[in-house]
């Protein structure tokens, strides 16, 4: 895993809303381009951005704290934000923050289920 | 019948051309230029028809083009070195064999082979040819008529044939070139290909490894063999010649080197084995310096045999020693045998094998580098992965900017920890220091890691230590020291059978971060009561099982512990 990995964010629009595809490292230096994804995805009718930690390598505190901006964001917009692919180290950061109070953390995929 | 000239020999093809161009005038030739009969009548009028009158009413001069009726003549090489040509070269217009006063062997083999008369072409001052013409058929002289005719001729043809002299030349050379930069374009290829793109590197060392190829690729090789039992296989070569064979030897070297470091331990065996397969190959008047050894990076031993490379040199708190060991150069004869000799690399010990590219480079006035530098290349290095880059400016100042570098380059440098740390199930302890950069505290996870990776350790317990490491350097690197790259951070891991432990040390003084740390609250922070910031020291502490926290005042440590009863 390749902790060194720069920040990057795709967005890939849904039927409800977006999916923003992270990858990389999300710490301090992912926050600008993170908050204006989430930005870009929030349509008028956005009622739900999930974010996919697949392709993630690291995150550290700067990068809760960037996911906490985006959560005051999202509950201004009045946007559902929901975890996917978060590993079980991660699972547990957003646990012990209690990030999961305000976003839906999906659970892991099934062993060898695609994601 | 005219019999123009033949090429002298010139053993330097870089002289001008002095070219001698055969123009035998063929029946075919004669009938286009006279009236169709090889008789004497047409001889005699060709000779009239060039005649100085009628000479404004003529062609251009074409070769081949008949001067006068001759007989034919072989063509006699002229030799380069024949004070003939010199002779030639300062003639004024025809000369008639008869009349030349030399006697050279040329001399006597133009009379042999009945040339009469020569007319040199000379253009620029340089002989560039001669014209070689027999007798007449008409069995008269050449009459003056003729010869200021031949003379023309050959101010005329002179220029032409040099001009063609020099199309050709660059043609040649152009070739030469062409090939030359192809060659050079395989040799760095092969060399390339065969030099290892990652080193296997133990915990506790550093090696590493730096390559420059000189413009004209030389055949250095080094390598860093995997052996059984977790020993390390160190190699440094140098093979004699340039170019495309040199790296064509230096990677069949390679290739046995490394096959037969995989069956013999023994280092003086390897290279005996490597002699003898490379005895029988390699090309004549070529062989290869290499300096093979085994290090074991447990007990720091390193057994080493030498087949004719540069002594390595090692150096512990600024001491250098060259190390010793002496031995034929491989594939220079058979059946050579070698000795093993063995030094200790204990902690803070470096070993430099280097190739003598570096001994043999020269100074703006010509002094060289030497051995005695190259040891002392050692004294003062950094530790850390500046040192290779730094050792190379030592020397860049030495050769100054305008170096043209003569060989190859090559260095390995191993760089054993100052810091004692032993294998999995000892108690030990290791310490980095790293500049507050940002971003550095991964460069501490990843540190940490790899010295913990034979640490039996559970997934989630190491995935929770690492995040702390880095959360604690990361406090400490951007609060403490203001990401100010001069100050360091030292992180220092020890293990024990029950406890994992890292200190991190900054110089932020008293910082009591422990006792003023704000505990994060999700609620305040997004109602923007709280930073969204803040959530390092709570994740240090969530995540490992104690936290302690000194300062003796100017030094600031966070000791992060782990028990490892959850080991699995």
């Amino acid at each position: 895993m390749n902790i060194d990995a720069p920040f990057a964010v795709h967005v890939a629009p849904q039927h409800d809303g977006a999916r923003l595809v992270l990858s990389g490292r999300v710490d301090r230096d992912a926050e600008d381009d993170l908050l204006a994804a989430f930005v870009a995805a929030s349509e008028p009718g956005t009622a739900r951005v999930v974010l996919d930690f697949g392709d993630t390598t690291y995150i550290n505190s700067s990068g809760l704290a960037a996911i906490v901006a985006l959560l005051a964001d999202a509950r201004k917009r009045d946007i559902a934000v929901v975890a996917r692919s978060l590993t079980g180290h991660y699972r547990h950061l957003f646990e012990i923050t209690r990030l999961t109070d305000l976003i839906e953390v999906e659970p892991a995929p099934e062993p060898g289920a695609s994601a | 019948m005219a019999s123009l000239v033949t090429p002298p020999s010139r053993p330097d093809r870089k002289a001008p051309g002095m070219e001698t161009t055969s123009m035998t005038d063929t029946p075919q030739a004669a009938e286009n230029s006279s009236d169709g009969r090889g008789d004497g009548a047409s001889d005699r009028r060709a000779a009239r028809w060039w005649s100085r009158r009628d000479r404004a009413d003529t062609a251009p001069v074409a070769a081949p083009m008949p001067v006068a009726r001759t007989r034919a003549v072989d063509p006699v090489e002229l030799p380069a070195n024949d004070p003939l040509l010199a002779y030639l070269a300062q003639a004024r217009g025809p000369v008639l064999v008869a009349d030349l006063e030399l006697r050279t062997p040329a001399v006597r083999r133009l009379r042999e082979a009945g040339v009469v008369m020569l007319v040199p072409l000379v253009a620029n001052a340089q002989l560039v040819g001669v014209v070689q013409l027999g007798d007449r058929l008409s069995e008269q002289d050449y009459s003056t008529a003729d010869r200021e005719l031949l003379e023309q001729l050959a101010g005329q043809a002179a220029p032409a044939l040099r001009v063609g002299q020099l199309v050709r030349e660059q043609q040649a050379e152009f070739l030469v070139r062409e090939r030359y930069e192809q060659e050079l374009q395989v040799a760095q290829l092969i060399q390339q290909r065969f030099l290892p793109a990652d080193l296997p590197e133990p915990s506790g060392w550093r090696i590493r490894p730096y390559y420059r190829a000189a413009r004209q690729v030389g055949g250095d090789f080094y390598d860093v063999l995997d052996l059984p039992g977790g020993k390390l296989g160190l190699v440094i070569g140098d093979v004699t010649d340039k170019g495309v064979p040199a790296a064509l030897v230096m990677a069949s070297t390679r290739s046995v080197l490394r096959a037969a470091a995989q069956r013999l331990v023994d280092p003086a065996k390897v290279l005996t084995r490597v002699n003898d397969e490379l005895v029988r190959d390699i090309p004549s008047r070529m062989f290869v310096t290499c300096l093979y050894g085994v290090l074991d990076p447990t007990t720091g031993e390193f057994e080493f045999a030498n087949a004719g490379h540069d002594l390595p040199f090692i150096e512990v708190d600024g001491e250098v020693t060259e190390l010793d060991a002496r031995g034929m150069p491989l594939g220079m004869l058979p059946g050579s045998a070698y000795d093993n000799r063995t030094v200790q690399l204990d902690p803070g010990a470096r070993l430099l094998l280097y190739s003598d590219g570096i001994a043999e480079a020269h100074a703006p006035d010509g002094e060289m580098f030497g051995f005695a530098r190259t040891g002392d290349l050692l004294i003062g290095l950094p530790r850390s992965d500046a040192a290779v880059d730094e050792l190379m400016t030592r020397l860049a100042a030495f050769t100054g900017p305008d170096w043209e570098q003569e060989d190859d380059v090559t260095v390995v440098l191993v760089d054993r920890s100052v810091h004692r740390y032993g294998t999995a199930g000892q108690q030990w302890r290791r310490v980095f220091h790293l500049p507050s950069t940002e971003g550095g505290e991964r460069d501490a996870i990843r540190l940490v890691g790899e010295a913990l990776a034979d640490v039996e350790l559970a997934d989630d317990r190491r995935d929770a230590l690492s995040t702390a490491i880095g959360e604690a350097v990361m406090n400490a690197m951007e609060h403490a020291h203001g990401h100010d790259p001069t100050l360091q951070v030292e992180v220092a891991v020890t293990v024990r059978p029950d406890l994992i432990s890292v200190a991190i040390t900054d110089q932020g003084g008293e910082d009591a971060l422990l006792d003023h740390a704000e505990d994060p609250d999700i609620g305040a922070k997004l109602r923007g009561e709280q930073t969204p910031r803040g959530w390092g020291l709570f994740l240090v502490r969530s995540l490992v099982d104690e936290v302690h926290e000194t300062s003796d005042g100017e030094q600031h440590t966070l000791t992060l512990e782990l028990t490892r009863d959850g080991a699995g």
